[in-house]
């Protein structure tokens, strides 16, 4: 009995071992992360595109971050878009923001002083967006911009839809700083 | 239960005494009903009873005793008989731990009718009835704590199979439904080893009763509404033990909407849960009997939607709030995103032979399916694709041997486990744990013996795991790699017990364990959603080392009062643990903290003491302290999620008769909870939560109409609508805990 016992519990993990589980399922990079977000700020007098780039997402790998310069006293249009990364390509997902208006939002901010920020588009409650929007720069300095995307904010809270995060609330999709220099 | 035949007439004489099962004291004012004839006698000073009945056949007796549990029995007169009844005196003296008897190892029980009248409960709330035990939770989620050890380290074991699923999640709650199981247990010792499993002190026992001997049909109903998150939940149960094939079948189906705090709403805190089973006991041959069990539980679970956040920045903007963000004015009974479903099906099927009168083989197979899906709030209308999906299933065989002579008990097995855990492609996520394979051939040894006024066990196990893991590079491009590992635990443990007079009992027990690190420790990566931190997981932790001792009494120092006081020492050698990194990670995202697991010497020390006082007949008073510290030596830290010490009391009035009604009883309890101030500041994102006062009440009160036995009960937690947060619940960023809830139900036993 103990011998039969023994020889069939031997036999049946034999049988499940060489039945293993499928090697392959495993996902190449989400669907829902942003990995890059470009602002594209162009005015009559020049452009400037600031790049954050963060490929492995989570991982280990510092991001790569692209600022510049602007020119004092000068209204750029500013235009942003996202990608993900997955299958080892960007595929991009601005359209997926615009297409749910009211269920995301832009903040921005600057460490240089002077530098405001408005917002030129608007979801279908009249909301804004911020895909597009100014930047108005004054006077000369060295800092940051900070620009924020928020999932589900909202958007009727206390100073939200004229640009401040503070009661938001919602989840981060993508908080950035671009360094930038204003001459 | 013993009877024995008399001389036979035709009117039958039953004479028949009842007494203490722990103490053997005969029980005075005992009752004893014949459902049938509607007889009811009660026991005198000697715990003597007698009447006739006309007319021999089967019957349905009631057996009962202020402060014990109801024995039900099915018994066939024919003849002049004489009846022997052994009541437990359930909770009101040493709740169910046994003294006098053949016990070896401490162990408390949770009973069916406590269960009874925590419907409304999960495994975790349930089981925190037992001294010391607690919850750590997420809201609706909670998962055991026993001595400090939950997760990985606490092996909870269904219908004595351990619980697979994914218990690395500190928010994935077991899969088991109390109603069905009629039975909880905590064991500490030997007798653990015996299971599958990480064994570290102490487990968790999910039991069916045993099929009752009656060939009626017998059912029990239970049905409850509540006041906070109106909720409410019906459960059935249907037993039978027909001459070929005994049974029993359950089903409970549980649902409640957005729960309540004081002050607000707490939205999508909703819940669900739809379960099955089924048990069947069939005797094939003499001394052979096979037994099935199948159950299925399947449940969704909200997730307060105010606490799904994403970075620092976020996490402390909530940690301010008066009020969750995403509050809402209205009640909602819906369940949205974040929220989880997970499905748990359950297969047991046991042959057993007896050799002989002492010995017995058993052969045991079970299967488990768990499916589990997470549900994030995302973009793109992928809320209702989940961001995770595992599906894991795992298969167990055992062949037992065990012997049982006059002084000793000696068990010995094999077991065999194989697992299986796949992430499902379609959630687009990188999944946090990658997918394996495990396979775990175990096998055991326990020995008891018992000498005079005291009783030695000793045991062994022994587990391979061999594993295969196959995921993706962490760095871009991401590439296809596998491990694998191989483990090799012991543990070893032994305990010993000694009788000191009738009344008091010492056990002393001490194990060493060597727990292999669990997938999630080697090799989960990524984002944790709800605690804002990225975990990543180490390939080269060393399996942990454990050795733990206790030593507990229990004394009925005379027959009002009792206590009984457990201390314990652990020391953990390579204590596993997220380690915070100094340095912040900058992502896409914004920063995020990083943990890594890691190893170090850690030890806790505890100890639960708890009295109870009978103050006058049918008032008792019960106190319970548990204390408990955990520290992290090399780093000269304490130890995070340790259960903050708690003093917990109850005072309960009951009589055994109110006109028509049996058993009427009012109770009020008060818990005080410590702030946890065992922590530094640096280990946490907030201060612990302040010290808090809970106090409840329940009104019980039964009847009995012709065969049918009524138990009506109303009870209010947190009476007095405290705001409280608690430092086990994750939620304690976001939102105050629930405020008063008030419950009314029925148990209707047929």
């Amino acid at each position: 009995m103990k011998k039969l016992i023994i020889s069939s519990i031997v036999a049946i993990s034999i049988l499940l071992f060489t039945n293993s589980c499928k090697k392959d399922d495993h996902n190449h990079g989400d669907h829902d992360s942003i990995n890059k977000v470009t602002m594209e700020l162009t005015s009559a007098s020049g452009n400037l595109t600031l790049i954050f780039e963060d490929k492995d997402g989570d991982g280990g790998m510092a991001p790569t971050i692209f600022g510049g310069s602007l020119k004092g006293n000068k209204t750029y249009t500013g235009v942003i878009r996202l990608y993900t990364y997955h299958d080892n390509q960007y595929e991009e997902k601005t359209s997926e923001i615009l297409s749910e208006g009211t269920k995301h939002q832009f903040f921005f901010s600057s460490t240089v002083e002077g530098i405001s920020f408005n917002y030129t588009d608007k979801d279908s409650t009249n909301n804004p967006i911020g895909l597009s929007s100014t930047v108005k720069t004054v006077g000369s300095g060295t800092g940051v911009i900070k620009v924020i995307l928020k999932h589900e904010p909202n958007k009727s809270a206390a100073g939200v839809a004229g640009g401040d995060a503070t009661n938001a609330g919602g989840e981060t999709d993508a908080e950035m700083e671009f360094p930038i220099t204003v001459i | 239960m013993s009877w024995t035949g008399f001389s036979q007439s035709k009117t039958i004489y039953i004479r028949g005494v009842i007494k203490d099962a722990i103490t053997l004291r005969p029980l005075e004012s005992a009752r004893f009903k014949i459902l049938e004839s509607n007889q009811l006698v009660e026991s005198n000073a000697e715990g003597k009873f007698q009447f006739t009945i006309e007319k021999e056949g089967e019957y349905h007796v009631i057996v009962s005793h202020l402060g014990c549990e109801s024995e039900h029995y099915h018994i066939d007169f024919v003849s002049d008989t004489f009846l022997e009844f052994f009541l437990h005196h359930y909770h009101k003296h040493l709740k169910e731990v046994k003294i006098g008897g053949k016990a070896t190892a401490l162990s408390e029980t949770v009973s069916s009718q406590t269960i009874d009248k925590k419907a409304k409960e999960s495994l975790a709330s349930v089981l925190e009835k037992t001294t010391g035990a607690r919850s750590l939770r997420n809201g609706n989620i909670a998962k055991p704590i026993i001595q400090g050890l939950y997760g990985n380290r606490l092996t909870i074991l269904h219908q004595g199979i351990a619980q697979s699923g994914q218990q690395w999640g500190n928010d994935h709650a077991p899969e088991i439904d109390p109603l069905a199981a009629n039975k909880l247990k905590v064991i500490n010792g030997v007798a653990a080893l015996e299971y599958k499993g990480i064994n570290m002190g102490a487990i968790i026992l999910v039991e069916a009763n045993k099929l009752t001997a009656d060939p009626h049909m017998h059912g029990k109903l239970n049905v409850y509404g509540e006041s906070n998150g109106r909720g409410f939940g019906l459960n059935m149960q249907l037993e039978k033990n027909q001459p070929h094939l005994a049974w029993r079948l359950t089903g409970t189906y549980k649902q409640n909407g957005d729960r309540y705090s004081p002050d607000y709403f707490l939205r999508n805190t909703g819940a669900k849960e739809l379960n099955l089973s089924y048990y069947a006991e069939k005797t094939l041959f003499h001394n052979w009997k096979t037994s099935l069990y199948l159950s299925t539980f399947n449940t969704e679970l909200g997730v307060l939607r105010g606490s799904h956040i994403s970075n620092l920045t976020d996490l402390n903007q909530a940690i301010g709030r008066e009020q969750p963000f995403f509050t809402e004015a209205d009640f909602n009974g819906s369940i949205g995103a974040p929220r989880q479903m997970v499905n748990h099906h359950f297969v047991k099927l046991v042959t057993k032979k007896d050799l002989d009168s002492n010995q017995s083989l058993s052969l045991t197979y079970s299967g488990q399916l768990n499916n589990r899906k997470e549900f994030d709030v995302r973009r793109g209308s992928r809320s209702e694709i989940p961001a995770l999906f595992i599906i894991q299933h795992s298969h167990f065989l055992e062949g037992k041997w065990s012997l049982v002579k006059n002084k000793t008990i000696t068990k010995a097995g094999i077991q065999m486990t194989y697992s299986e855990n796949i992430n499902q492609p379609e959630t687009g996520v990188t999944p946090l744990i990658p997918n394996y394979s495990s396979i775990e051939p175990s096998l055991f040894f326990t020995h008891t013996i018992y000498y005079k006024q005291s009783s030695l066990d000793f045991g062994f196990r022994s587990d391979l795991f061999i594993q295969n893991i196959y995921t993706t590079t962490r760095t871009i491009p991401r590439q296809n790699i596998e491990f694998s590992h191989l483990f090799g635990n012991i543990a070893a443990a032994i305990s010993y017990s000694y009788q000191v007079s009738n009344l008091t009992q010492l056990v002393f027990n001490s194990g060493l364990t060597v727990r292999n690190p669990a997938i999630n420790e080697l090799y989960s990566f990524g984002l944790h959603q709800g605690v804002s931190s990225i975990e990543e997981g180490n390939a080269n932790l060393k399996s942990e080392k454990s050795f733990k001792t206790s030593l507990a009494i229990q004394s009925r120092v005379k027959e009002a009062f009792s206590w009984q006081a457990q201390a314990y020492f652990h020391n953990l050698n390579d204590f596993i643990y997220l380690k915070p990194q100094s340095e912040t990670r900058l992502t896409i995202r914004g920063a995020y903290p990083v943990f890594v697991y890691e190893q170090n010497h850690v030890q806790m020390y505890g100890l639960d003491i708890s009295t109870r006082y009978k103050i006058a007949e049918g008032i008792d008073y019960s106190l319970e302290y548990n204390y408990l510290r955990g520290n992290n030596l090399k780093e000269n830290l304490p130890l995070v999620f340790v259960p903050a010490n708690r003093l917990r009391s109850e005072l309960e009035y009951s009589k055994s008769k109110l006109g028509n009604w049996e058993n009427p009883s009012i109770s009020i309890t008060g818990s005080h909870i410590f702030k946890q101030n065992h922590l530094n500041p640096a280990q946490d994102f907030m201060p612990a939560p302040d010290a808090y006062i809970l106090l409840g009440t329940k009104i019980s009160i039964e009847k009995q109409i012709q065969k049918k036995r009524l138990n009506l009960y109303l009870q209010v937690d947190n009476f007095l609508n405290t705001r409280y947060r608690d430092y086990l619940n994750r939620l304690r960023y976001f939102a105050n805990e629930q405020g008063r809830n008030i419950v009314l139900g029925l148990v209707m036993n047929y």
